[in-house]
């Protein structure tokens, strides 16, 4: 594992027959700031990307050697605006990954903002019962203090183009009392259910007529001590045969440097569950590019955050984003992915 | 070409070299995001501080195409300076940053310093364009700092001195366009390869003193001659500006110069060895003053420079009785109109003068004196006729730079 956890997920595939697949995009679409969080799905025969487009370039000096005058890690919006905006472009792509065309998602419901997060953040690409949708965070129409909730938004290519059909916001379970849900995981197999939170893991299930969410699934006798830090949602929750699902998620570390401005460091692991969602396998963490080490502290700083996985023709398709500035697909024969996933 | 060196990172991603080869890439291809997050890793894997030099440029650039982030490109090209300050480049772009924002000082700072450090510097191929782009830097912000001559001066030199690139020499006509060339264009020693007239001694002139090669031009139609003699009239002060300080200093000539403020009269007196009289020029008898100052019958040089005066001046005087071998007569014709101007030139026709150089002028347009010299005292050299319309002096003086 030694090459894993120096080098990354990334160059461990590469070594064993994988590929990586940069995505760029036109700067007509993105005036050259970040792509990231892309979501990878087959459906109806195309291979389809839904890159997330931020208004920033996010400036992260990994070896501090070069700190941005406001900190190691910084958003560079432009300086007459204060938002962050996130446009969704769809891609569709060939089987070599190349992109084949891409366009802005037009959101037909969009209203207007009440809060500077603007937009669909992180979606998530799957279908349910034959409807394509990206599910992620919209924080832009709840109340002014950044109040966030998961968002199920319908897309259909209607006269050339992508475009929202259907705005569904998700209720946290219960009183719907929490300040922002993020990062829920759609299960492919199980129209309107996510995993929650992994550990212990919640099963919430949305009805999107009544447009309530519930929860199927949460027993907190079964929190796993293995785990250093929160187990955060990454991919789509994908079923992988004998009830079985699996998902990448995410970890974070928030820090600060001396001058106490922040800094950020985010790992990667594969969870697996059974069928009654106990998490019966998991990877160590890891990266996917890898990173640079704080050798006095032993800290290590990247951003990186994979929210798409699919297979195809005997390769996984894993999308993620780096640095919140890239984009890239990381395809892996099967056979290397499992034996990964297998060793742990 | 990115897949390749995509592939050639990912297999050794600890080297910089190869993190930078992939940053240049993803930045040839215009996704700015992407290149930062790669120079940036660059210069944090490296220990080569030109590499971190130019990734942290490179940063800059990226976060300039994308607009309206001051700050963080500011910042990367600071950091850059910071790393290697005897480096032009970055105080070349810190110049240009600062132009945008009109912070003129910040601007001329950096663009002096660069200019120090640019002439042994090896080209880094980031797209720095040279010393010259640095030399306008200088001049433009000279201009903005100071509003005064010296910043005119440098834009001059840079527009008639300097072998410009397109780009910059568009931006220098413009700017000159709009504030207009000084008021003065001053002969050093460095043009004395392009100068049209040289003549014996010319070599050894470190810088004149006429505005516009008035000194010069007497000199070129006398070859050089030593002990000359001259009738100076409305002569200012003693050195700037001055037509005879040249003639008097270096070829040891002799003269009257004749002004109305006492001023400039005096300081004439304490800094020049020839004669000044303070004086009205249009009150003074000539034939008096000539006979009382033993004048020949022949004076090599006469400066007629009495404004809106000058006609009235040069009717008084002795012409039948004396002959001027050269004569500057300003008409201030772009301001005046020609009338001063046609009835001078009737007036010296009619003594036997020749229009050598018409219409003499201190830009491409305005035209304010008229240089003529008369055939019995000098030999006319048909290379010195000036064009038929207006003899802009640069021009008429200098060959153009190759």
């Amino acid at each position: 594992m030694h090459d894993l956890r120096h080098h990354g997920l990334v160059y461990y595939a590469l070594k064993r027959g994988g590929s990586l697949h940069p995505i760029t995009l036109p700067k007509e679409l993105t005036n050259e700031t970040g792509i990231m969080n892309p979501s990878i799905f087959l459906h109806d025969g195309k291979i389809l990307l839904n890159v997330r487009h931020v208004n920033y370039t996010l400036y992260h000096s990994e070896g501090k050697k070069f700190p941005h005058t406001w900190g190691p890690l910084q958003y560079i919006h432009p300086e007459n605006d204060v938002t962050l905006r996130t446009h969704n472009i769809m891609c569709e792509l060939d089987g070599n990954m190349n992109v084949l065309n891409a366009g802005r998602i037009k959101m037909n419901l969009d209203t207007d903002p009440t809060w500077n997060f603007i937009g669909l953040e992180d979606g998530r690409l799957f279908a349910w019962e034959d409807r394509l949708f990206l599910c992620g965070v919209r924080r832009d129409c709840y109340d002014d203090k950044g109040k966030g909730r998961m968002e199920m938004c319908e897309i259909e290519f209607i006269d050339g183009e992508w475009q929202e059909v259907s705005r569904n916001p998700i209720p946290a379970p219960g009183d719907d009392g929490t300040y922002c849900e993020k990062n829920w995981m759609p299960v492919l197999d199980m129209p309107w259910h996510f995993v929650k939170w992994c550990n212990p893991t919640e099963v919430v299930k949305y009805d999107i007529e009544d447009r309530t969410t519930t929860t199927v699934h949460l027993d907190e006798s079964k929190f796993l001590k293995a785990f250093a830090r929160d187990l955060r949602g990454g991919t789509q929750v994908v079923p992988i045969g004998q009830g079985r699902h699996l998902a990448f998620t995410h970890e974070v570390d928030l820090l600060k440097d001396v001058f106490y401005r922040k800094d950020g460091h985010y790992n990667h692991r594969i969870l697996v569950w059974d069928q009654d969602w106990n998490i019966i396998h998991h990877t160590k963490d890891f990266h996917f590019l890898g990173t640079q080490i704080d050798h006095t502290t032993g800290y290590e700083y990247n951003i990186e955050f994979a929210t798409g996985l699919t297979f195809l023709d005997g390769n996984v398709l894993i999308a993620f984003g780096y640095q919140d500035n890239g984009t890239f697909i990381l395809k892996m024969p099967e056979q290397v992915f499992f034996d990964f996933v297998a060793r742990g | 070409m990115l897949q390749k060196l995509l592939n050639e990172q990912v297999l050794d991603p600890k080297n910089a070299e190869k993190v930078y080869a992939l940053a240049q890439e993803y930045d040839r291809l215009e996704q700015g995001a992407m290149a930062v997050s790669l120079y940036l890793k660059a210069a944090d894997l490296s220990k080569d501080k030109i590499l971190q030099y130019k990734s942290m440029i490179s940063i800059g650039r990226c976060y300039d195409r994308q607009g309206n982030r001051r700050y963080t490109v500011e910042g990367a090209f600071l950091d850059a300076a910071a790393l290697l300050p005897e480096r032009p480049e970055a105080h070349y772009l810190l110049s240009k940053f600062y132009e945008m924002g009109n912070m003129w000082k910040h601007s001329l700072m950096h663009a002096n310093i660069g200019l120090k450090l640019s002439v042994n510097s090896r080209n880094l191929d980031i797209g720095y364009p040279g010393c010259k782009a640095l030399a306008f830097q200088a001049a433009l912000a000279k201009w903005y700092v100071t509003g005064t001559q010296e910043g005119k001066h440098a834009l001059f030199d840079l527009k008639f001195r300097t072998v410009l690139d397109t780009e910059h020499k568009e931006r220098v006509d413009r700017i000159l366009n709009s504030i207009f060339y000084p008021d003065t264009i001053p002969y050093t020693q460095e043009d004395f390869s392009r100068f049209k007239f040289p003549f014996p001694g010319c070599e050894k002139i470190h810088n004149n003193y006429s505005k516009h090669f008035q000194d010069l031009f007497v000199l070129s139609v006398f070859k050089g001659k030593k002990n000359g003699t001259y009738l100076e009239i409305g002569s200012g002060d003693p050195f700037v500006h001055n037509n005879t300080a040249l003639l008097e200093t270096e070829f040891d000539w002799k003269g009257i110069s004749i002004d109305s403020s006492q001023a400039l009269c005096y300081n004439f007196k304490e800094n020049r060895h020839n004669t000044v009289i303070c004086a009205d020029a249009t009150e003074i008898g000539y034939e008096d003053l000539f006979d009382k100052h033993c004048v020949g019958p022949v004076v090599d040089y006469l400066q007629m420079d009495g404004d809106e005066a000058s006609i009235q001046i040069l009717k008084k005087l002795p012409l039948k009785e004396h002959k001027f071998g050269v004569i500057t007569f300003e008409h201030d014709s772009y301001r005046l109109g020609t009338e001063i101007r046609d009835e001078a030139r009737a007036i010296l026709k009619k003594h036997g003068y020749v229009l050598l150089v018409n219409d003499v002028a201190f830009t491409e347009l305005c035209a304010y004196e008229d240089w003529y010299v008369h055939p019995d005292i000098v030999e006319i050299d048909p290379a010195m006729r000036g064009k038929k319309d207006v003899n802009f002096v640069w021009d008429y003086m200098m060959e153009p730079i190759a």
